[in-house]
């Protein structure tokens, strides 16, 4: 056992970070979140041809065959500047998905999202709709799920389905994109069947799964960030002829939001190895990594508002951004209690009263 | 980055087992889950006696000094395995866990040659001399006094909280040895014998109704020249390194102890139908997941080979277990309800409502929870230091 970054994942982290700092701008993000399409096309295409996109997928489908931790690295990075990409739907939901399938059709779906020219989402249907379904807006192709089948869809042009209506949300987070489906009539002859069976459901837990430690490490980037602009800002800022950081009721509460951030570190850097070693445990870990994360950037968030007072108010200042992206977090691939009643599951407390 | 251990670390863990087993279901079945630190003492003296000699004491230390020269892995494995055996509290941990690494760390030659063999081998037992009643969260204030006479320190002053000093056989002693010196400066480490006229030890009843804390007091109390660990006046450094020490391998062992203590949780939870209350499952989930959060951070540190300085998750480490273990006493009673508040004729309790109630120490001692905010702020955020007060 080592729980140390290996020398590739520290270059990977490395890469990530760089590419978060440089594309990363609260300009860059802003602009691109009040677009309809809710991404930057360049920077998409720059994640692409970091091979992000194919992170998870393996090297003879033309990805790069890497595992949970090299994904919650790179997560960790782009979402400490919270900057929006289908990559989550595309490059870890639908990789995965498709990956657990192993079909050849699944595979051949799958070395598309690795040839960095696709754009894929995932999506539940039940009595003919998907709910708040990640990153379909302009995707190019949807894996649709339906009991035990999975289908994959072709869009007539980004984001538009073939017997489908969408509704693109505008979320308290505009950071990333949601949208509710509804089918207008039965699938027709040019969906294409790409699995069926008990394996359609084991494979789709897989990848929400993978999504919950993706988030989780999003997470605990945006919550990082959090931090690190709080300390700054009360460090420089003088009332009483001190500065702010100076007083105990200031400092305490950081050091607070420090042992949130290092415990979600731990979660997440811990349940990525976990999940990676031992399939088995995928869903605890992704239970666990996700609600610690989850809670830190809460606190993180909620606290920067707080510190900055009524600068951290305004829509100007970046604090709204990551205080928005906590909640979507909090309820995003599963809420916080739900999984929380998972892990009391599988302790063996038996069913709630 | 890899969690799972290789079939020679399993082999090692078998081993360990095995060893551990055929001891507490055979001459130690006496001892076998006692974990007040305090109670069968002779006993748990001789069980380090035991493990000092089969090679099981201090496993990490080189072997030049009695250990394995075990790695990180193999002591994890060893942690595990010691407390899923349900192996008595360690008595010899201040020496296994703080003094030794201490002195290996910063003592010279000489003196880890007198001292290391002793400690691994289960033959002497340590004590910390740190607090003060005037030198609690500002343990710089400490005011006993140690002058050179001769070849020989002569020590006046006062311990408090002093942690198994009843059993002790030595003493690691933050004390002043320049005259007139204030706060870290002026402070030196002293090694001290702890059976000797000028020391005497008063135990004190806690709320638990219990005595694992005591006062020592040093009046005209010796130990040789030689007995000081890194330079005159610079003791302050060598004390907070033992500190850095205390989160080192023996949290592995404590959180095994923790995870046992949330089984027995979650046990009584599923006896008496309060599983099925939803607020209990889900703080039950929300303990789960700080235990394993706390593993995670321990193999963070560990893995860091960090040794005799405090990094960022070392700093966040004390006040998260803390904090965390306090809240898991409260779980437990509401968990037991009014059950658990009932204690024997003599006022003793079985082991959920007494952790309850001794988990208020936990966010004092080792430095409290304001202090450790203080320190992650200061050390670890930068931000300005507590200016020092006049009176």
């Amino acid at each position: 056992m080592q729980f140390e970054f290996s020398e590739e994942q520290r270059l990977i982290r490395d890469m990530a970070e760089e590419f978060a700092r440089d594309k990363g701008s609260s300009e860059a993000v802003r602009e691109a979140m009040a677009t309809s399409l809710a991404f930057d096309a360049s920077t998409w295409r720059a994640i692409q041809e970091l091979g992000f996109a194919g992170l998870l997928i393996p090297e003879e489908l033309g990805g790069q065959g890497l595992g949970a931790v090299e994904m919650a690295l790179v997560f960790e990075a782009l979402g400490s500047r919270l900057i929006p990409s289908p990559l989550l739907g595309t490059g870890v939901l639908a990789a995965t998905l498709l990956i657990a399938l192993r079909g050849d059709t699944s595979l051949a779906l799958a070395r598309e999202i690795a040839s960095g020219e696709v754009h894929m989402a995932i999506a539940e249907f039940k009595d003919g709709a998907a709910h708040f379904v990640l990153d379909a807006h302009a995707a190019h192709c949807l894996l649709a799920r339906m009991d035990n089948r999975l289908f994959a869809i072709r869009a007539e042009r980004p984001g538009i389905f073939p017997g489908m209506e969408s509704e693109r949300l505008t979320m308290m987070d505009q950071t990333r994109a949601l949208s509710h489906l509804r089918l207008t009539r039965d699938f027709d002859s040019h969906v294409l069947k790409i699995a069926e069976g008990g394996q359609v459901s084991a494979a789709a837990d897989a990848a929400l799964n993978m999504g919950r430690i993706a988030i989780a490490a999003e997470a605990l980037g945006a919550a990082r960030e959090c931090l690190a602009r709080t300390v700054e800002y009360t460090r420089e800022r003088v009332q009483f002829g001190r500065r702010i950081a100076s007083f105990q009721a200031v400092k305490h509460q950081l050091a607070d939001v420090m042992v949130s951030v290092e415990a979600a570190r731990s979660a997440v850097y811990y349940a990525a190895c976990a999940a990676t070693e031992t399939p088995a445990q995928l869903a605890a870990m992704a239970a666990f990594a996700k609600v610690e994360a989850s809670e830190a950037l809460s606190h993180a968030a909620s606290r920067m508002i707080q510190l900055h007072g009524g600068i951290g108010f305004t829509w100007e200042h970046d604090a709204h951004l990551y205080f928005k992206r906590a909640r979507g977090t909090a309820t995003l691939f599963g809420n916080n209690a739900s999984l929380d009643e998972a892990i009391a599951m599988s302790l063996g407390l038996g069913d709630a009263a | 980055m890899r969690l799972s251990f290789t079939p020679a670390q399993e082999a090692f863990r078998s081993e360990t087992s095995a060893w551990l087993e055929a001891q507490l279901s055979g001459p130690f079945k006496d001892i076998r889950g006692v974990t007040s630190q305090t109670a069968m003492a002779e006993r748990r003296l001789e069980w380090e006696q035991v493990l000092g000699a089969a090679g099981w004491s201090a496993i990490g230390w080189p072997k030049a000094y009695g250990g394995r020269d075990a790695d990180l892995a193999e002591q994890v494995i060893f942690a595990e395995e010691y407390t899923r055996a349900n192996a008595p509290g360690r008595l010899g941990h201040m020496g296994v866990e703080l003094a030794g690494p201490t002195i290996l760390h910063f003592g010279n030659e000489a003196q880890k040659q007198r001292f290391l063999p002793k400690i691994s081998a289960g033959e002497e037992m340590w004590c910390q001399g740190y607090s003060e009643p005037g030198a609690g969260s500002d343990l710089s204030n400490v005011r006993t006094k140690a002058r050179l006479d001769g070849n020989r320190w002569v020590i006046e002053g006062q311990k408090i909280w002093t942690s198994l000093a009843q059993f002790a056989h030595w003493c690691f002693l933050v004390c002043r040895t320049e005259a007139g010196s204030k706060g870290r400066d002026g402070l030196s480490y002293l090694l001290v014998p702890m059976h000797q006229p000028g020391i005497e030890i008063r135990p004190i009843r806690q709320m638990t109704g219990e005595s694992d804390f005591n006062e020592v007091f040093f009046d005209g109390a010796v130990t040789a020249a030689e007995h000081l660990v890194g330079e005159p006046g610079k003791g302050w450094q060598v004390a907070m390194g033992t500190l850095a020490f205390e989160r080192g391998v023996s949290t592995l062992a404590q959180q095994m102890h923790f995870r046992n203590e949330l089984n027995q949780i979650i046990e009584a939870a599923k006896a008496n139908g309060s599983a099925a209350d939803p607020l209990i499952r889900r703080r039950i989930a929300k303990a789960w997941r700080g235990l394993q959060t706390m593993r995670a951070s321990a193999l963070r540190i560990l893995s860091g080979a960090d040794s005799g300085a405090l990094s960022g998750p070392q700093l966040t480490y004390k006040i998260y277990w803390a904090t965390w273990h306090r809240s898991l006493g409260e779980l437990a009673m509401d968990v037991l309800g009014q059950a658990g508040e009932v204690a024997s004729s003599d006022y003793e309790f079985p082991d959920l409502p007494r952790m309850y109630l001794f988990s208020r120490a936990d966010t004092i001692y080792a430095g409290t929870n304001q202090i450790q905010r203080n320190l992650i702020a200061e050390r670890a955020l930068g931000l300005p230091r507590e200016p020092r007060g006049t009176e």
